[in-house]
Order: structure tokens, then C-alpha cells, then sequence
């Protein structure tokens, strides 16, 4: 059962967390200043490009599994891509981008055409870089490996929602040399990505990351937005701990504990 | 044995040896059956497609229940299209603001969902009374202290580990992120271990296919 449909309290403190995230996202937008570290991950990139110049071979893009309706993580996938084809097309390399999903694909089409537009080399775009292969999870992951075997890319960035194909991708990737970049914010593929890929960008990090990247106001706002969120959840739980503690404040009988009661 | 299913079994067999035939290396007769897996996927889409959504849930209340407002689904369906044309391209754009505002309207009811349970559950005595070990338990209250201990310093340090909007320069910040990370990789050290066994299962399961099955050994 929905906990937001059948506890008003549980729609109250997203609203708060919405609510957060919203007003840093407008002051960010406003011109205020936010400042966002830097994810060790994230010069990789940069040296990954830097090997597919000097190799002459493609670079491989792979937003994940996911659909436009599921998950954001496949969107926030295509931001960093849209980084990664504006400061390719600086050097001429070609991009290889396979999808998943209908819907991805046809947003990934947007973006790697309007990013090869704001590099300033519109006619780099070529329309079969980016390619719909399958939605079947193996379907897809045979397509893939094909594809990084026949092409020899020289860099593979795996972004978004993976599942069991991520270590199929990543292996494949290790075996022609490719240097490999992921990102993923699912819990069972991090540790394949942390064994097999150079570098990994773990969890949060990969919505960080996006932010970190674009520079985009909305995202820097709502990254800090999300960072307050995270303390104000920090200090429930604390306040929750020593309720729970002291059996004085009533333990698990108290009015705050039992206010998150599900 | 029917011969559909013998011939099943062989091509299940040979599209098993080929796919496999790629750990050596990559060569036509697993690009052969890369493409048929690949077709056959494509084949599957549309009539799964028709069967498991447009079928039940867009032509039955459209057509049999009089709901005729989803012909509107149809035009927006069919703006994604327009991304081939590029005098009309932006029309696709449409079509995927509707799915994104979807996806936003969901991810509220979803954060609830989620993330406030986990607040809940995370809501643990340091000090554990004799009352709060549950019947039958083999646990002792120093062991379920220590543990709700340890589960809280790892709760603390993962989320420094993951907080991005200030530069980790103070002590006690780095070596909370510093520690932090440190419990994720025996977190994901775990996980893989755990993985890596299910698997060997799926390895087994195809293993268990080419050598039963397929040539009826053992």
C-alpha cells in the first residue's frame, strides 16, 4: 500500500523536502552561488576522451536500461553524455550510443544532435550513432558486446539504471582496452562497475556529477536542495535514536516514533 | 520426444554454444545469432507491446468500454514520429514533457514510499532493554547494542560520504566521508560475493541445459 495515500504525515515531510528543493533551485537560479565539490570520477572523463583522440577509435555511451517513465536516472545519463559530445566534437571523435528504450532513444537523438549544434559542429551529427538495438535486458547486452567488439571502442561510459547486463558491458569493455567511466545508482551493479571499470561514480554521486558537469542552476539548486534534505533526515533519525534510547521519551511507544510509524 | 520440441532444444543448444562463443572471441557465428537474438527481441516487442498494454489498456476501454478520450493517447503517441522530419521534430518534444511530468508527479508518491520506512526503520535504542530482544532470540543485549551502535556510526558516516555542497575540509567531516566510504566497499564486497553466486546458478542452469537436455548426459 502507498505510505504517501495513506499517511497524510508521510506527504507532509515530502512536501517539506519538495519544498527545500524548490527554494534552492529558485535562489539558484536567482544568481546565488552554490558550491559543489568535485567527484574524483568525474576527471576521467576528460582523460577517457584524451585516449579516444590519440587511439582513433569510437567512444561508447550507454544510458541504461531504464525508460523515460521509470526513472530519472537514464535523463541525468544523457546530461553527461550531452558533456561528453560537445568536448568530443572539439576533436572530431565518433560517438556510439546504443538504447534500450523507445523513448530514450528518441531523447538521446534531441541531445547529441543539439549538443553537436552548441559545439558549434552541427554536421558531426551522424543519425546511426545513436541506435535502438532491443528492450530485452539480453537482447540488448548482445547487441552491445557486438557492438563493442566490432567498433574497438577506446572509451565506454556506462551511465543510468543497470542490472545484470552492467558486468556483460564491463567485461566486454576490459577485453578491447577500453577505458571505462560508470555511474549508477543501483546498489547490485555498483560493486561489477568498482571491479571491472576504471573508474566509478558511486550512487548520489552520479546525480552530483550530472550537476557538477552542466553547471545547470536548476540542477546546483536542487543538488544543495537535496544535501539539506539529507541533514534534515540525518536529525529525524537522531531524535528518533534517542527516543528509542531513553525510555523516558517513551521509547518505541513515543509521540515521534510513532509519528513515522508506517 | 515432439520433433518442435527436439528442434527446440538444438537451437536453444546452438544459440547457447554461440553466445558463449564470444568469451574466446568476437566472430560471425555469434554475430549470426547476436542478430537473430536481436530480431527475435524486436519481434517479441511488438506483439508483447499489443498483448500487455495497447490491447488490454488502451483499445478494450477505448473501443469495447466507450472510453473514447484515449484516442488521445494515439496523436501523442504518434508525435514521437515527428522526430524524423525536422521541420517538425519539435513536436516530439510534446510528447516527452507528458512522460517526464508522469515521472515527476510519481516520484513523490514514490520518495514517501521509499525513503520514509527507511527513516523509521533506522529508528534504533543504542542501549537495548531486555524487553526489546525478541522472544525466542538468540541475541544478548551488549550484541544487540553493539550492533545498532555500529549500524548508526555507518548511517552517519554514508551520509557525510554522500553530502556535496561544502568542500570536505574540517576533520571530523573527512573522516566521516573517508569511513563512510570505506563501509560501502565492505557493503558492496558483500553484494558482489552474493551476485557473483546467483550467477554461477544462471551458469549452471545453462550448463545443466547443454550437457541434460541437450546431449542427455548424466
Amino acid at each position: 500500500m502507498s505510505h504517501a495515500s495513506v499517511r497524510w504525515e508521510s506527504s507532509l515531510l515530502v512536501a517539506l523536502w519538495a519544498a527545500i528543493i524548490l527554494v534552492t533551485v529558485v535562489m539558484s537560479q536567482r544568481g546565488k552561488k552554490y558550491y559543489i565539490r568535485r567527484i574524483p570520477g568525474l576527471n576521467a572523463i576528460d582523460e577517457a576522451l584524451g585516449r579516444a583522440t590519440e587511439m582513433g577509435r569510437p567512444i561508447l555511451m550507454v544510458p541504461g536500461l531504464t525508460d523515460i517513465n521509470e526513472s530519472v536516472a537514464p535523463l541525468q545519463a544523457l546530461s553527461i553524455f550531452s558533456y561528453i559530445v560537445k568536448a568530443s566534437a572539439k576533436f572530431g571523435n565518433r560517438i556510439l550510443l546504443p538504447c534500450a528504450k523507445p523513448a530514450i532513444y528518441t531523447v538521446a537523438q534531441e541531445v547529441v544532435r543539439d549538443s553537436y549544434a552548441a559545439a558549434g559542429r552541427p554536421e558531426l551529427y551522424a543519425p546511426d550513432s545513436v541506435r535502438f538495438i532491443s528492450d530485452r535486458q539480453f537482447a540488448f547486452a548482445a547487441g552491445v558486446s557486438g557492438l563493442i567488439y566490432r567498433e574497438q571502442v577506446a572509451a565506454s561510459f556506462l551511465f543510468g539504471d543497470f542490472y545484470a547486463e552492467s558486468l556483460i558491458f564491463a567485461e566486454t569493455g576490459q577485453q578491447v582496452g577500453a577505458i571505462q567511466v560508470a555511474g549508477t545508482v543501483q546498489t547490485t551493479q555498483i560493486p561489477f562497475f568498482i571491479a571491472s571499470c576504471d573508474y566509478t561514480i558511486i550512487g548520489d554521486e552520479f546525480y552530483a556529477a550530472t550537476a557538477y558537469i552542466s553547471r545547470d542552476p536548476t540542477l546546483l539548486g536542487s543538488l544543495v536542495g537535496q544535501d539539506i534534505s539529507k541533514i534534515l533526515a540525518l536529525v529525524i533519525i537522531v531524535i528518533g535514536t534517542i527516543c528509542m534510547t531513553i525510555p523516558a521519551l517513551g521509547g518505541v511507544n513515543s509521540f515521534f516514533v510513532q509519528w513515522f510509524k508506517f | 520426444m515432439v520433433w518442435t520440441t527436439t528442434l527446440g532444444v538444438w537451437v536453444g543448444a546452438i544459440g547457447t554454444l554461440a553466445l558463449f562463443s564470444l568469451i574466446y572471441r568476437e566472430n560471425r557465428f555469434y554475430r549470426l545469432f547476436e542478430h537473430l537474438f536481436i530480431g527475435l527481441a524486436a519481434g517479441f516487442l511488438i506483439k508483447s507491446t499489443w498483448d500487455e498494454t495497447l490491447y488490454p489498456q488502451w483499445w478494450t476501454p477505448m473501443v469495447k468500454d466507450g472510453q473514447w478520450p484515449w484516442i488521445l493517447a494515439l496523436g501523442l503517441g504518434g508525435l514521437f514520429y515527428t522526430i524524423y522530419s525536422k521541420k517538425h521534430s519539435w513536436m516530439s518534444r510534446i510528447s516527452i514533457g507528458v512522460l517526464l511530468g508522469l515521472l515527476s508527479g510519481q516520484i513523490f508518491q514514490t520518495t514517501a514510499n521509499e525513503f520514509i520506512p527507511q527513516i523509521q526503520r533506522s529508528f534504533k535504542p543504542l542501549v537495548v532493554q531486555a524487553a526489546d530482544i525478541p522472544q525466542g532470540s538468540q541475541l544478548t543485549q551488549l550484541g544487540m547494542s553493539l550492533n545498532n551502535i555500529l549500524f548508526m556510526v555507518i548511517l552517519v558516516c554514508v551520509i557525510t560520504y554522500f553530502l556535496f555542497s561544502f568542500e570536505h575540509k574540517n576533520k571530523v567531516i573527512t573522516g566521516s566521508a573517508r569511513t563512510g566510504r570505506l563501509m560501502l566497499m565492505f557493503a558492496f564486497g558483500a553484494i558482489f560475493g552474493s551476485t557473483v553466486m546467483a550467477r554461477m546458478a544462471l551458469l549452471i542452469d545453462r550448463v545443466w541445459f547443454l550437457m541434460h537436455t541437450w546431449l542427455g548426459l548424466g
